[in-house]
């Protein structure tokens, strides 16, 4: 019984951990999309043509994720 | 008698070795004065891009740009070797200010092709040299050991914001009678050494002049060929959904 219980416990304590991880990322994943739809739109401002400002929201979103500029604010 | 027969020859040769006239030029790319604001009164989307361009600038400005080019034909590409390692922001750095890819101009057929990877697909840009329209001035300066002139022009860029004149300038010399330059510009009397153009500049770091036959440029053959109107219309396009409604 104490095995079954604890084997429970593990399972839940696992599930809670992904879900954790994964909503961590998704709110980096969208806070880091804003970012980029921000960084389109101020080059377009700007006068970059639609190539240059893809390519530049792209490029932070990547900057954004892998440096994780978000970190303090979660 | 002597004298005229000795100018002869050296004018002779000059004007043969200015036929015969090839090289191999490195530039390199600065845009340290490019800058990205914001609007928005948000201390972290500043922050957030301020960093951005601080990696930008660090990883863009230890690239290497050849153009290689003979009497009819250039070609213009990033130094291989240097991205070897993939780093997207690197690669972005080198296509800012719409200088992605590889460029190669024929000045009997004024056509430019500018080979690239955009959106997911691969693209021959089809443009003329025609659409560069130049305005030389009596301004020059010495760069190097190379008297150079200024020339003028105008990039127009066309988005979902309007479109937008950028000033461009140009530095040639006479002196390498080679009418080529970064990224597709060319048609001035000489080599550009000098290209500022939307807080962007390519300055020559290297040049290595060579004799007749050496400097193969390969016109760029694969890729969906299209004109830059074209390509505009495929841009427009795919970041519709990125757009403020």
């Amino acid at each position: 019984m104490k095995k079954i219980i604890l084997g429970v416990v593990f399972v839940f304590a696992s599930i809670t951990m992904v879900n954790a991880n994964t909503n961590t990322n998704d709110k980096v994943d969208g806070r880091c999309s804003n970012f980029a739809m921000e960084v389109f739109y101020e080059a377009t401002d700007q006068g970059m043509s639609y190539e240059d400002a893809y390519d530049l929201s792209n490029d932070a979103e990547n900057i954004c994720k892998a440096l994780n500029f978000l970190s303090a604010q979660m | 008698m002597k004298i005229n027969i000795f100018l002869i020859i050296i004018i002779f040769n000059v004007s043969l070795y200015s036929q015969d006239i090839q090289g191999v030029f490195t530039y390199k790319k600065d845009f340290s004065d490019f800058s990205l604001s914001t609007s928005k009164n948000d201390s972290l989307i500043k922050f957030k891009m301020n960093n951005l361009l601080k990696v930008l600038v660090e990883n863009g400005s230890s690239v290497d740009f050849i153009l290689k080019a003979n009497k009819k034909e250039s070609l213009f590409f990033v130094n291989d070797i240097l991205t070897k390692d993939n780093d997207k922001s690197k690669k972005y750095a080198i296509g800012i200010g719409d200088t992605k890819g590889v460029f190669y101009v024929n000045l009997d057929s004024k056509e430019i092709l500018n080979k690239k990877e955009s959106y997911g697909q691969l693209f021959l840009v089809k443009s003329s040299l025609n659409d560069k329209l130049w305005n030389i001035t009596n301004e020059s300066k010495k760069i190097g050991n190379y008297n150079c002139f200024k020339a003028t022009s105008e990039k127009i860029v066309e988005n979902s914001k309007g479109t937008f004149k950028h000033h461009i300038e140009a530095w040639f010399t006479t002196e390498i009678p080679l009418n080529f330059g970064p990224a597709g510009y060319g048609g001035l009397p000489g080599l550009i050494i000098e290209l500022k153009f939307q807080n962007i500049r390519f300055y020559l770091t290297k040049i290595e002049l060579k004799r007749q036959n050496e400097v193969n440029v390969k016109k760029p053959m694969k890729g969906k060929l299209v004109t830059i109107k074209e390509f505009n219309k495929i841009g427009k396009e795919i970041t519709k959904s990125f757009r403020r409604n």
